[in-house]
């Protein structure tokens, strides 16, 4: 028999993926004096490891960078790559991805809601709290997370590092049966997300009024999601191609994460951000049922932003689904040649911005991969110098500590396991 | 209906809780079998109706590379972790149905020494090696769970 304490079942890839977080903070004389949020940001080993690949095996290479979401990476990379080949896809091929990437919401939605963010508002230590406390909530959350997944799974094969999708299309058309089976799931689910909805807008957040540029995507006609052009709250209006002329990245001493910045200034990506700048393009019936006015000023109406995104990509997935029908091919055929090709998508994180070279052959000579987490560094840092002033840095160790992590948690960072364990140092002079 | 869940990722040696359990859905279609990366997956996998789970998951516990074992949910020590939705603790999503007051079919874990886990790693020859016999293991599992359902006297295999 095995010792019990000598027994672990862990499986810690994700968590080195994501990398770690720690919190420096220094007061002094009643002021912040240095604060330092410190991660590791893994997507570089992705793109040496895409270098001299052929373009086929990048949708399924890139999915690895992400447990939680990896249709989001799948999608960008074959965007940047049929942009590449000039390759236009079928209307049912751009309505399927979107299906698919209204899954990948709800399951990097409903989880960041139920296991990390909600704990936080409810005043409980942790999701298992939640669970003896809250447990209908829970379930409901991992009722709709399910839902998700199963989406994910239909086009993806499975919906863990899913493995349907290729530069052109799909690999393959789902069953029509089981596509009608899932949309009538996903119909009937609507009112679970409508009281999710609710009860987030119930939910007593925090007031933390504070400036902040805000950056998404921005479609003509639909909820930015699959396809739109790169816009900001100060008014850009860019092709994924020109995103490397507004916006830098640059390392800082104490992280191994790059800082991202839009003409010198941090910038929020995700929900939030996307509500922002896309209100006009919310079903009313969602934007009635906001607790606030757009755009936001308040990091912490993002759960509630996730909770509207839920239901909007529910009904829309729902509505693709009916719509469904067998395509002559699930790809349109392409020839590789050599170029340059850029991918912007709004992961449910946020932007999420992808650049191939290649060469006649379609081999990849070169990839670049700027994921929303990364984008999201100097705007956490910004905000918890605003946060942690407006909460008082009198206050004590603890309840700073706390606060600083709710913060974090906000953001629902790739990081997010990390920062549960976040280790504060405050040093008071 | 008996559920095999593979939890793991694409990385190295961390991919065998999911080559064991499609390996074991190869040999036998009776199986449910479901892969999980991440603690939603887990918990949505626990709470739907099922006889039986057998769980097949990573572990290091100094053991050499390779080296499986069944164990108990019992047996499982919490890490001191709190549960996240980037990581798969079998023992904290064990914790979470509990609290939810949830029933859940009895689970049943095999859990293989890993080694290499990284990125860029493979799955190294001993955990190659080591997947058919979890899956024998597995499957002796499922069988024996089967003939303890069954009247006496009659007999049946895990696909029929």
């Amino acid at each position: 028999m095995t010792d019990r304490r000598d027994v672990s079942i862990r499986v810690p890839v994700l968590a080195r993926v994501e990398g770690e977080g720690a919190l420096e903070l220094d007061i002094a004389g009643g002021e912040i004096r240095e604060l330092k949020l410190r991660i590791f940001e893994p997507p570089r080993l992705f793109e040496k490891l895409l270098e001299g690949r052929s373009y086929t095996e990048v949708p399924d290479i890139v999915a690895r960078i992400c447990g939680i979401c990896p249709v989001a990476y799948q999608m960008s990379a074959v965007q940047a790559l049929e942009s590449l080949f000039g390759v236009e896809v079928t209307p049912w091929v751009r309505d399927m991805r979107r299906a698919m990437y209204c899954g990948e919401w709800i399951e990097s939605h409903a989880l960041h809601i139920h296991l990390l963010a909600a704990p936080d508002y409810l005043g409980l230590d942790d999701a298992l709290a939640m669970a003896a406390q809250h447990g209908e909530i829970l379930r409901r959350g991992l009722r709709l997370q399910g839902l998700g997944n199963e989406l994910i799974k239909l086009f993806g094969g499975r919906s863990v590092h899913p493995v349907g999708v290729r530069v052109g299309g799909f690999h393959h058309a789902p069953d029509v049966q089981a596509v009608r089976q899932l949309a009538a799931r996903l119909r009937a689910a609507l009112p679970e997300a409508d009281a999710l909805l609710a009860w987030t807008a119930s939910l007593a957040l925090p007031e933390d009024d504070q400036p902040f540029l805000s950056v998404a995507l921005r479609h003509s006609a639909e909820y930015p999601m699959y396809a739109g052009r790169i816009a900001s709250s100060a008014g850009h209006d860019l092709g994924a191609e020109a995103y490397e002329q507004q916006f830098r990245e640059s390392q800082v001493p104490h992280s191994t994460a790059l800082y991202s910045h839009l003409d010198g200034a941090p910038y929020l990506v995700g929900p939030l951000a996307r509500l922002n700048l896309n209100a006009d393009r919310l079903p009313a019936t969602i934007r009635d049922t906001l607790p606030f006015a757009l755009p936001s000023r308040n990091l912490f109406h993002s759960i509630v932003a996730r909770a509207a995104e839920i239901r909007l990509a529910l009904e829309e997935a729902a509505t693709l689904l009916e719509r469904y029908g067998l395509p002559d091919a699930p790809a349109v055929p392409l020839v590789p040649r050599a170029g340059i090709g850029f991918g912007a998508t709004e992961a449910p994180r946020g932007l999420l911005w992808h650049r191939y070279e290649t060469d006649s052959a379609g081999t990849i000579t070169r990839a670049r991969i700027v994921p929303p987490t990364s984008q999201n560094q100097a705007r956490i840092e910004a905000d918890l110098r605003n946060s942690l002033n407006a909460f008082g840095l009198d206050r004590m160790d603890d309840e700073l500590r706390l606060r600083a992590e709710t913060v974090i948690r906000n953001y629902d960072p790739c990081i997010s396991c990390a920062t549960h364990f976040l280790r504060l140092e405050v040093r008071r002079s | 209906m008996i559920r095999v869940l593979g939890l793991g990722s694409p990385f190295g040696d961390d991919r065998i809780g999911w080559a064991a359990a499609e390996a074991a859905g190869r040999a036998d279609a009776g199986l449910d079998v479901r892969l999980c990366a991440h603690a939603g997956e887990v918990l949505c996998a626990l709470l739907s109706p099922v006889d039986r789970i057998i769980v097949v998951d990573g572990m290091r516990s100094g053991a050499a590379p390779g080296t499986w074992r069944r164990i108990s949910p019992e047996m499982l020590r919490a890490q001191g972790a709190a549960l996240s939705s980037h990581s798969t603790d079998l023992s904290q999503a064990l914790a979470m149905i509990e609290a939810l007051d949830a029933a859940h079919a009895p689970v049943t874990v095999f859990a293989v020494e890993v080694d290499k886990t990284g990125p860029l790693d493979v799955m190294t020859s001993a955990l190659v090696a080591a997947v058919p016999q979890v899956v024998e293991a597995i499957l002796a599992e499922a069988q024996a769970v089967i003939s303890m359902r069954l009247p006496s006297g009659s007999s049946t295999t895990l696909s029929d």
